[in-house]
């Protein structure tokens, strides 16, 4: 949670003399829906990603940490190991397939994400564990907190307003949304299906996952 | 009829009943344990048929489940997630780790869907491979199934997720069990039935089977519409019975099991429970029977006892032990057969008084009097003697005071007879006047010295209401062993003795065989006398009368002879009382009659003039057709009354005078010449024979026959002549034997002259030659 905030720190300083563009994402029930990922894609802007910093997906206490990262394509992303046992990460997602063996006490492994979408992650030893890469094609990206609010720095422009989320649903996942940015604006996205059950309705351990959804 | 005799013995009866019960029973409770035991035999049958389907489809659960949980399993697994990720590249891999898991997984087909259900990779045939497979379906716990290639499978699928935790389904494996390989002899043993599952269909469709092809094929053709629960097959398999429950669901129709078994496995408890009740009853029936059997002797041994009793007492044995029993009835049936021994001994008693016992003398009777002389014969053979006494004239007794006095003198007598009895004396009262008497040991006594005893019984007379009667008394004597052997013989030849000094008017008279030859005979001749007319055994011969004045044979006594086949010679005075005893005398005088007219007629014809002589009987004057049936034949032989002479004995016209006379009369009337044969030997009167028709008087041969040598007969002849010509009667002097008497009544005037010295009687034939050659010479 603190390298999630130095994120959103990083980014609003970094464009700081645009307009910025403030989210609350609210599913059909009016409900919030933290961690969710949300950009704004814009024909102006392609291309890898250019700057250095590593994104990090750790193992903590047997758990993806974060659960659901957000990385531009062409990032890199550290898979360090802060638990004392072996894991073994792997994805056999299109977007990303791989597969690493990592060992307590080992130099993190790192490596970079060139194609958009969503990578899914899991642990060949631990089949509870769950987390997730989702790899956008713009600088303009960050995830919703618990009160399903987020703010979205971007020079005033016309955007497409995209939102991502495991439970979200197909149709509001390829839902595109045109906004336009001047200055500070305010925007809800209602979604129009029903979440996606949550890990504890599906058969994941409670215990687990109780602090995220 | 046997068979109603046995069955009508109160044995056979109670036997029957007992049995009958006994086989109601038998029925009712045979009835009953059997369709009870019937009843829980199926009850268990389909409670056990109930639990086998369950055992059934729990296998079946339990091997679809195990699959289900290795599927879960192998979906796990990564490298299978990586041979799926990667077969875009190398599908030859998955499929080969796909046949691997199958056999790992003991099962018959297997595919790897994608999410999209397509198939990524498969065991199954090509065909197959276009199959779509809602692989979702098939993650349940139920029994699913899938038909392909001509073959039921149970399927299993398991969702296969790259990440475990993942909401996406990022394909599926799919496994199926071929529906055959379920139906293993494992059930068999688990259940002890024959395991089918079937699709009702038309035919129906078996999916797995541990049955024989012969049942198979009965199978399909099974009802369509199935209630769960036990039913029978058909014929010809009818003795299996089978059970069906409903196992899962095909396409909208059920698939069945069927559970199968033989009747006699079903029932086999069943049948052993019925054969131990069988065992148990006929066990208790022979029980019964026994039972039966021995109550029934219980009661019919003394019953039986009590038969052979009556029978004892039937034939006049008495008996003093009667059966006891311990049965009422039978107790009191035999005290009653006792009592009514008792009732027959005393009127037995009764009964053999007054059998033999003459109620007026109290003496023994007639039949008392046989059996003791019957007994007595028995018992020693020493001589004894029989006498029978009978009175004289008590006909006349009673007559003149009265019966009740001729009952006192019975009474009198028999006194007498008893009081003079010694112990060796035996005395009866045979019947009305006449007592029988049995002398036992006679050995120092001649039978005359007993019999005259007895008559000198009555020289006393009897006193009885002031009248004084003499009685005088006519004895038989027969003597055992000299005269007869039996106590019938002995009566007999006392009886014949009796009548023979009846007749001959002796106090006594002892029996001599020749006696019994003359009765007996007589009985015979009686029967026999009616016959000898009709068979002409009959005949008549001819004595010539010699008219001594005219010197000629004037008239012919025509005699009668009975030449008997067997006895010969039959003399007139033998048979004529009989014929006059039993009537048949009539006919033999109207025989006689008819003969003589018709031989007067030949002679006639021949040219001899004779007149005939016939004897009548007393029975022939008191029967008045006489004179019609003699007027009738002198009109059918054209004869004369004048060439008729009728003789009559002195006796025959005194015993009954008046119709005599009048029959005398009458045929004096017509011209008949009347002779009194025999005369001088009778008692006739001269009153009546001065009153008597008759023109003629027969001088008795014992006058005449010495009449030559006796001066005595000579003074009777000439005395009856002289009589006889006073009253104007003719004389016929018999037995005439010499020429000395001939002349000697010519000389005493006699008319006429008959007898051997003229001509014994002769047959028709030799008197006519006789009559030729007398003739010729008087007339030479």
């Amino acid at each position: 949670m603190k390298n999630f905030l130095a994120v959103l720190t990083f980014l609003s300083v970094s464009v700081a003399q645009a307009g910025a563009l403030k989210v609350k994402l609210v599913d059909n029930q009016a409900l919030h829906l933290t961690n969710a990922v949300v950009y704004l894609e814009t024909d102006e802007y392609k291309g890898q990603y250019e700057g250095d910093t590593m994104a990090i997906m750790d193992q903590i206490n047997r758990q993806f940490s974060p659960y659901i990262l957000a990385i531009q394509k062409g990032q890199k992303v550290s898979f360090p190991n802060s638990d004392s046992i072996k894991h073994h990460v792997y994805s056999f997602s299109p977007t990303k397939k791989f597969e690493l063996q990592l060992f307590k006490n080992r130099r993190a492994q790192s490596m970079q994400f060139e194609k958009q979408g969503a990578v899914e992650l899991g642990c060949n030893i631990h089949d509870w564990m769950l987390g997730y890469i989702f790899v956008v094609d713009t600088p303009y990206f960050a995830q919703t907190d618990k009160d399903g609010g987020v703010t979205i720095d971007a020079p005033d422009g016309d955007y497409t307003l995209r939102v991502w989320h495991p439970r979200i649903q197909e149709q509001d996942i390829e839902k595109k949304r045109p906004v336009s940015i001047s200055g500070t604006q305010e925007v809800t996205i209602k979604l129009s299906e029903t979440l996606a059950p949550g890990k504890d309705e599906f058969g994941g351990e409670a215990d687990e996952f109780s602090e995220y959804d | 009829m046997i068979n109603s005799q046995l069955f009508s013995t109160l044995r056979a009866r109670i036997l029957l009943s007992y049995l009958f019960f006994l086989s109601l029973l038998v029925f009712v409770t045979f009835y009953v344990v059997q369709s009870t035991t019937y009843e829980h035999s199926t009850g268990q049958l389909l409670a056990h048929a109930k639990a086998s389907a369950n055992v059934v489809k729990d296998k079946i659960v339990s091997r679809s489940n195990a699959l289900q949980e290795s599927l879960n399993t192998v979906s796990k697994d990564f490298s299978f997630k990586q041979l799926i990720a990667g077969s875009v590249d190398d599908k030859i891999s998955l499929k080969v780790a796909l046949q691997n898991y199958q056999r790992r997984n003991d099962a018959d087909i297997a595919w790897v869907l994608s999410d999209k259900q397509e198939v990524l990779a498969s065991t199954a045939t090509t065909e197959s491979n276009t199959l779509k497979i809602d692989a979702q379906k098939f993650t349940h716990r139920d029994i699913q199934l899938l038909f392909i290639d001509d073959q039921f499978y149970l399927i299993k699928a398991a969702p296969i997720k790259y990440v475990e935790s993942s909401r996406n389904i990022n394909g599926w494996l799919v496994m199926g069990i071929d529906t055959r390989r379920l139906i293993t002899p494992e059930l068999v043993e688990l259940t002890d039935m024959d395991v089918t599952l079937l699709r009702f269909n038309v035919p129906h469709q078996i999916i797995g089977t541990t049955h024989s092809t012969k049942l198979i094929e009965q199978l399909t053709l099974l009802p369509v519409k199935q209630e769960v629960g036990l039913h029978q097959l058909n014929k010809p398999l009818h003795q299996y019975l089978y059970f069906t429950d409903l196992f899962a669901q095909w396409n909208g129709t059920p698939i069945h099991i069927l559970l199968t078994t033989h009747e006699e496995k079903a029932y086999v408890s069943y049948n052993s429970l019925l054969f131990q009740l069988i065992l148990i009853l006929a066990i208790a029936g022979i029980m019964a029977s026994t039972a039966a059997m021995f109550l029934s002797n219980g009661v019919l041994s003394p019953i039986v006892k009590l038969v052979a009793v009556a029978n004892q007492i039937r034939k006049g044995k008495y008996v003093s032990n009667f059966p006891t029993s311990s049965t009422l009835e039978v107790a009191s049936l035999s005290s009653a057969i006792s009592a009514m021994q008792d009732g027959i001994k005393s009127r037995e008693v009764e009964i053999q008084d007054l059998a033999y016992n003459d109620s007026l003398t109290k003496l023994p009777n007639r039949n008392r009097f046989y059996k003791t002389l019957k007994e007595k014969l028995s018992d020693s053979p020493a001589p004894l003697a029989v006498m029978m006494l009978d009175l004289d004239r008590f006909k006349d007794i009673n007559d003149t005071v009265g019966h009740e006095i001729g009952d006192i003198l019975l009474q009198d007598i028999a006194n007498r007879l008893k009081e003079s009895a010694t112990p060796s004396v035996f005395i009866a009262h045979i019947g009305g006047d006449e007592f029988g008497v049995i002398v036992d040991n006679i050995k120092d006594q001649t039978p005359e010295t007993i019999a005259n005893e007895f008559s000198s019984l009555f020289d006393t007379p009897f006193h009885i209401a002031q009248l004084t009667l003499d009685v005088d008394v006519s004895i038989g004597v027969a003597t055992y062993p000299k005269d007869a052997d039996s106590a019938y013989g002995l009566m007999q030849c006392a009886d014949i003795a009796l009548y023979s000094c009846k007749g001959l008017h002796y106090p006594i008279a002892l029996y001599n065989p020749e006696l019994n030859k003359h009765s007996v005979q007589r009985l015979n001749l009686m029967s026999e006398l009616r016959g000898a007319v009709a068979l002409g055994q009959l005949s008549l011969y001819y004595q010539p009368k010699l008219s001594i004045e005219e010197n000629r044979i004037s008239t012919v006594e025509c005699l009668i002879r009975w030449i008997h086949p067997i006895h010969g010679f039959i003399p007139p005075d033998e048979f004529i009382p009989l014929a006059e005893q039993t009537g048949a005398i009539r006919e033999v005088t109207h025989w006689v009659l008819k003969e003589a007219f018709r031989q007067q007629k030949t002679w006639k014809e021949q040219g001899h003039s004779i007149g005939i002589a016939v004897n009548i009987s007393a029975i022939d004057l008191v029967d008045m057709t006489l004179p019609t049936y003699v007027e009738k034949l002198m009109q059918e032989y054209k004869s004369s009354s004048k060439c008729l002479t009728l003789e009559v004995t002195e006796s025959a016209v005194m015993s009954e005078p008046e119709s005599a006379l009048k029959a005398l009369n009458t045929l004096q009337s017509m011209g008949i010449t009347l002779s009194i044969d025999d005369f001088g030997t009778g008692y006739s009167s001269m009153a009546q024979l001065k009153k008597m028709p008759v023109s003629e008087l027969k001088i008795d041969k014992a006058f005449v026959l010495d009449l030559a040598n006796n001066e005595d007969d000579q003074v009777m002849v000439r005395t009856l002549i002289a009589l006889a010509q006073n009253l104007g009667l003719n004389t016929v002097a018999e037995g005439v034997e010499d020429s000395q008497s001939l002349s000697l009544l010519t000389d005493m005037g006699c008319t006429k002259a008959q007898g051997f010295y003229l001509s014994r009687p002769l047959p028709a034939k030799d008197f006519t030659d006789w009559l030729k050659q007398y003739e010729e010479k008087e007339s030479a």
